[in-house]
């Protein structure tokens, strides 16, 4: 119980906690920020981040949330994304506890997809359960409303991102050995995608087009989860768990 | 007694199992039975397969060729059915250094009976482990006693266990071992690994020696005791005539001699040691500063009783 508690809680629990310290703080600003956004527009440096800053003045309050909560949000994300994954079998062979850990006569498909549970519920529900204070914050702070149902879209929709990233470090934990190691690459990658995105002849091949701001701006309108996109990271999700399972049924311990 | 066919049946059988890593062969075709109600012990240096022939047994290895039997259910895939039916005690030490000696032994025990986890705990108790101690704290013999408590508890015909007295002191490695022959006259057939023949010997009643990959000798521990008396060290002081103490030695007609610096290695013509002891006694040859026989190391063992070399 007090493993269960310290592996799969406390974790879950921490993103929680920091993701709504973040969206608290940023709802907290809102005024500010309403204020001052034609000169945060011109000391931005990069095109593409001016022309969502842009965007933000179109969207008012929904742009603002979008882009506080789910584009800046992914920073913390992203890491735990890989957090959550990267000790799943490295760590064990890190460790020198895979052996007993696959000792157990429990299968291996088994163990394997409770830990893929494990570490994609503590993404999901935490980030979930964020979105939906969203409006009870704003409401008891600013008395200003936003409709929860896309704000939910939004959160299902980077999720999805989540898992695929989530769903990419577990796939490379299962083959590897270092921990470590894979956690930076993942983390390079991330950064190189978010580098590529930033320029503006190169944005349409970066991955954060995937979540980009509009997408999310969107879904206020269309009240639609856009389910090219979506469907996709979560076809791409379930081919990395099958990977997984496949290597780890043939992994050596 | 009266034996049934069941008893004649090998609780563990291999046949042909074979595996490679890349060029190197870890385990060649080997076929091996192992009766219910015994102890046999698995002995080998470092390298020669015991691990590797230990782990394909209960699944955690895929075995490139061969068949695994055990307790009539055959290994496939995963060995998921198999480990059902064996206790694994690793012979590398991982632990979660996290977890207090108790929850440690829950946590092993997932997927087994509930009533292993008492025994488990039972055991533990025996061997003197703290196990409201978290694990980190324990030294590394404490940690392989933790995990052989985990694979003593469960009430299963098999129990493969690698290495287990591997840094145990002599009182905690005989403990062990009681442990073990205990279980084994219940009927539970225990197949253990060491590269130490003293270790294990006086709990085995069979013993089955590898080296690279492959079984050199598969003899009853009684036998090769017996055997074991026939092989005779002796080693003299520095600065005497070595070629002549050769020459002296095998003067007494008692068995083959090889020498090492200064150190004679003899194989007996029989396995009483007493006729040559008197011999060389009654000799003018110096006397040895030591003279050891009945206690072979693996290497003398591999080199003087089955002509195994680079052991």
């Amino acid at each position: 119980m007090l493993r269960f508690l310290r592996h799969a809680i406390l974790p879950a629990f921490a993103f929680f906690f920091v993701l709504e310290l973040m969206l608290v703080g940023a709802i907290e600003f809102w005024p500010d920020f309403r204020e001052n956004i034609a000169g945060i527009r011109i000391f931005t440096q990069f095109k593409v981040l001016r022309g969502l800053v842009g965007l933000l003045k179109e969207g008012e309050l929904p742009g603002y949330i979008v882009f506080q909560h789910f584009f800046k949000g992914s920073l913390l994300g992203v890491t735990v994304s890989v957090m959550f994954a990267v000790n799943a079998v490295a760590g064990e062979a890190h460790r020198g506890t895979l052996e007993i850990l696959l000792a157990r006569p429990l299968s291996r498909t088994r163990i394997l997809m409770e830990r893929y549970l494990l570490g994609a519920l503590q993404i999901v529900i935490p980030l979930a359960l964020t979105t939906w204070t969203i409006p009870y914050l704003l409401m008891e702070r600013w008395d200003e409303e936003i409709a929860l149902y896309p704000l939910m879209l939004g959160s299902v929709h980077m999720s999805c991102m989540y898992l695929a990233i989530h769903g990419t470090t577990f796939f490379l934990s299962t083959i590897g050995r270092h921990p470590i190691r894979i956690a930076i690459g993942m983390f390079f990658f991330c950064v190189l995608q978010f580098a590529v995105y930033l320029m503006m002849d190169a944005t349409q091949y970066s991955l954060v087009q995937l979540v980009d701001p509009l997408l999310f701006i969107d879904l206020f309108t269309t009240e639609q989860l856009n389910w090219n996109i979506c469907g996709g990271l979560l076809g791409y999700t379930a081919l990395t768990v099958a990977m997984s399972i496949f290597a780890f049924r043939r992994r050596l311990p | 007694m009266s034996l049934t066919v069941n008893d004649l049946k090998p609780t563990i059988a291999l046949r042909g199992l074979t595996r490679r890593f890349g060029e190197t062969t870890a385990v060649q075709p080997t076929d091996l039975d192992v009766r219910a109600g015994m102890v046999t012990g698995l002995l080998g240096p470092n390298g020669s397969g015991k691990s590797t022939l230990m782990r394909m047994m209960t699944g955690l290895v895929r075995p490139d060729a061969g068949s695994v039997l055990i307790a009539g259910t055959r290994l496939r895939g995963e060995g998921t059915a198999v480990r059902r039916l064996v206790t694994y005690a690793p012979g590398e030490i991982g632990v979660y250094g996290e977890l207090r000696g108790r929850d440690h032994l829950r946590w092993f025990l997932r997927g087994r009976a509930e009533d292993a986890l008492a025994r488990s705990v039972d055991i533990a108790e025996q061997l003197g482990l703290p196990l409201s101690k978290k694990v980190r704290t324990y030294s590394h013999g404490m940690k392989r006693q933790l995990i052989f408590s985990a694979a003593l508890a469960p009430e299963v015909p098999v129990r493969i266990l690698d290495e287990p007295t591997e840094g145990l002191d002599p009182s905690k490695r005989g403990q062990v071992l009681d442990l073990l022959s205990e279980d084994a006259e219940r009927g539970t057939t225990i197949l253990l690994s060491s590269h130490h023949l003293q270790e294990v010997d006086h709990a085995c009643k069979r013993l089955v020696f590898l080296n690279r990959g492959a079984i050199v000798a598969d003899e009853d521990a009684a036998a090769l005791q017996k055997r074991a008396m026939s092989l005779v060290k002796l080693r003299f002081r520095e600065g005497l005539d070595f070629d002549g103490l050769e020459t002296a030695l095998v003067a007494l007609d008692q068995g083959s001699i090889r020498r090492t610096g200064r150190t004679f290695d003899l194989v007996l013509h029989g396995d009483d040691p007493r006729p040559f002891l008197a011999a060389l006694a009654s000799s003018d040859t110096p006397a040895p500063e030591v003279i050891e026989y009945g206690s072979p190391s693996l290497h003398d063992l591999y080199r003087e009783l089955y002509g195994v070399e680079g052991v």
